[in-house]
């Protein structure tokens, strides 16, 4: 359903990444490996259609809807965690009852209603995992994702990728620990 | 014809040729553009005739009006290279706009402060707030929203699109402004000030004029060739050709 | 439609979360009004005659302090990112955000303007042109720095105000004369108009080349 061809990316005159082959067919998680400063972040980026200019092809085959989480948590300090996810632009038709619920399953109740600049970056991320569970897209691309979890929480999520699996979505991911295989691999360095 | 042209296009977007040619011509141009200034300076200041209605204090014309007139043209040529970047993606226009706009910006200032010390002792102010003043005043400020506009992207394509954005918006901008304010003046201030004697300047107050704004055209070119080439040794500082020829010197 | 109605209260909620984001501009503004009159003349004569220009010059001034919170915080906290993802025309999300930013940058001034008739001895009849000059033209500047904002994002540079403010000129000059024109007896209907026109055929193009000036910071 996504395939690249040569698919390359240059920051003015550096190539940040170049020849970038690979396809996702199966019902799988993908994790993106690479050294720092591969690319990981920018493949990321262009794959959810933030950054336009590429070289190459990029095409998917059927119509998705982009779920897209980077380094920065897109929240809105001045919000609480119960209104950033009423608001998050990525779910347009979410009830409070669906909220209230995924709040309690990431241990969150305590903290909704309080404006997330003053949460921890742990908190935050949870939120964000929040977002990715109330999601109904069908592709996901997250940036390191595991960053600053706990090791329950981490577990929680992945329980939500095999949820998400299961129900056809496909799932990219960022990491820079190669230790765990379950996932299938794409090796930033191997295309270098 | 067309051939010729679009092979001099093709020539002028390249980095190599330009820095080569440029090489060559910027000794040339230096000495002449130096010269020509030095001449019409002297020329101007000592030996064309006294003005008859506003005496010795005209002198300055040889400052001011090149002044004026060459960053007036910077600015139209820098909205050209803007068209033709965002057009054509031409990364030289890109290099051309960087390099001209400090000079652009150096000249409207001269433009400036040489127009308000001539104003001075000839209509008794330093500054009115008429349609030519306020709008090279503003010409002034978008040379340094361009400039200023350099350092705000990370990358380089980004502030050159950017840049040439400005750079357009300006030139559309610049009547509007010089319109509104005439408009406005002409409601406000029946009588606005002319510069007696322009009309009626004679030959020989007339020819180290013109010899000074050669002089100052030549100038720019000079120091934009110069400017040029230093902004491409930066962008262009880790290719091969460059280093093959910094190392060749 | 109810989308982009969630979009506008995401915005709102946002903005009266931050008092500062409407509290600044109005303190902004009767700090300036008070120091007209001791710094220029407490003459009614004289500020009488220099009320139009001094308001609107305050009110741009105010926007030139403000226009950065259009988007300099969406660009820091990535939200711009995810909305860029989003896949969606984010035209229509830009302009609420010009929309709120006016809300509360220009709005409470406006109404505040009301008062300079008694600081500034602004005559009765000058009110009607200063209340609608304003609330026609404050948009217009609204949107300049939106772009100015938008090709800034993340320095503070000189850039901003340089752009914002021989953009603002005319709207500054057509909204001063009108009230001028009233207050000596002449039509100003025909500058409204002109203020009028100037919103409506500057909108889309300021609008598109924010949203172009935005995206270049991904490039």
């Amino acid at each position: 359903m996504l395939k690249t061809a040569n698919l390359s990316y240059k920051f003015d005159d550096k190539y940040i990444f170049s020849n970038l082959n690979f396809e996702i067919t199966d019902q799988s998680v993908y994790k993106l490996v690479g050294d720092n400063g591969s690319g990981k972040s920018t493949l990321l980026k262009v794959l959810s259609g933030i950054y336009k200019n590429y070289e190459g092809e990029l095409s998917f085959l059927d119509k998705n809807t982009v779920f897209y989480s980077g380094h920065k948590t897109g929240l809105k300090n001045s919000l609480s965690a119960r209104e950033n996810l009423y608001f998050d632009i990525r779910l347009p038709k979410i009830s409070h009852s669906q909220i209230n619920s995924v709040l309690n399953q990431l241990d969150l109740s305590d903290y909704s209603d309080i404006q997330s600049v003053y949460l921890s970056e742990g908190q935050k991320r949870k939120i964000n995992i929040a977002s990715f569970i109330l999601s109904s897209a069908s592709l996901y691309l997250l940036d390191e994702p595991f960053n600053n979890l706990d090791k329950k929480t981490s577990l929680l999520l992945e329980e939500v990728f095999n949820i998400k699996i299961n129900k056809g979505s496909k799932i990219i991911f960022s990491s820079h620990d190669r230790s765990d295989d379950e996932f299938s691999l794409i090796d930033m360095n191997l295309f270098s | 014809m067309f051939q010729v042209l679009k092979n001099f296009y093709h020539k002028l977007g390249s980095y190599p040729w330009f820095y080569k040619i440029s090489g060559k011509v910027i000794p040339f141009v230096g000495v002449l553009s130096i010269s020509l200034i030095v001449i019409s300076s002297i020329w101007g200041l000592f030996f064309s005739p006294t003005d008859a209605v506003q005496g010795d204090v005209y002198r300055i014309i040889y400052f001011h009006v090149p002044a004026v007139s060459v960053s007036q043209v910077i600015y139209y040529s820098m909205s050209v290279a803007a068209a033709v970047f965002l057009i054509w993606r031409m990364k030289m226009a890109g290099v051309y706009i960087k390099s001209l706009a400090p000079i652009g910006a150096a000249f409207t200032f001269i433009g400036l402060l040489s127009g308000a010390i001539w104003g001075q002792p000839t209509w008794g102010t330093w500054w009115v707030w008429d349609a030519r003043l306020t709008s090279t005043l503003v010409l002034f400020l978008f040379y340094l929203a361009i400039i200023g506009m350099q350092s705000t992207f990370a990358s380089r394509k980004s502030a050159d699109t950017a840049v040439s954005i400005i750079t357009l918006v300006g030139v559309v901008n610049l009547p509007i402004v010089k319109k509104s304010v005439d408009w406005w003046n002409t409601l406000h201030q029946p009588a606005s000030i002319t510069i007696s004697g322009e009309s009626s300047i004679s030959n020989e107050m007339l020819i180290p004029l013109l010899l000074s704004i050669l002089g100052v055209y030549l100038f720019v070119f000079f120091t934009g060739l110069l400017s040029m080439r230093a902004e491409i040794s930066t962008r262009e500082q880790n290719k091969e050709w460059f280093k093959k020829l910094s190392s060749n010197n | 439609m109810i989308y982009l109605l969630k979009i506008f209260q995401k915005e709102f909620l946002i903005y009266s979360r931050k008092s500062s984001s409407f509290i600044s501009p109005v303190v902004f503004f009767l700090i300036s009004i008070s120091l007209y009159p001791i710094g220029i003349s407490n003459d009614p004569d004289i500020l009488k005659d220099l009320a139009p220009g001094l308001i609107w010059i305050t009110i741009l001034l105010s926007t030139l302090i403000s226009f950065q919170n259009i988007f300099s915080e969406d660009y820091e906290d990535g939200s711009i990112e995810v909305l860029l993802a989003s896949g969606q025309n984010i035209s229509l999300i830009v302009l609420i955000k010009i929309f709120v930013n006016w809300i509360f940058s220009c709005l409470p001034i406006i109404i505040l303007s009301v008062f300079s008739i008694f600081l500034l001895y602004l005559p009765q009849e000058g009110l009607r042109p200063l209340i609608i000059s304003l609330l026609i033209g404050t948009p217009t500047i609204c949107l300049f720095g939106a772009l100015a904002g938008a090709l800034s994002l993340g320095k503070n540079s000189i850039t901003g105000p340089a752009l914002m403010l021989p953009l603002s000129l005319p709207v500054l000059i057509l909204g001063t004369q009108a009230i001028n024109y009233s207050l000596n007896g002449i039509n100003f209907f025909s500058n409204i108009l002109f203020l009028i026109a100037i919103l409506i055929f500057l909108l889309p193009i300021i609008l598109f080349a924010s949203v172009g000036a935005l995206k270049l910071h991904f490039n």
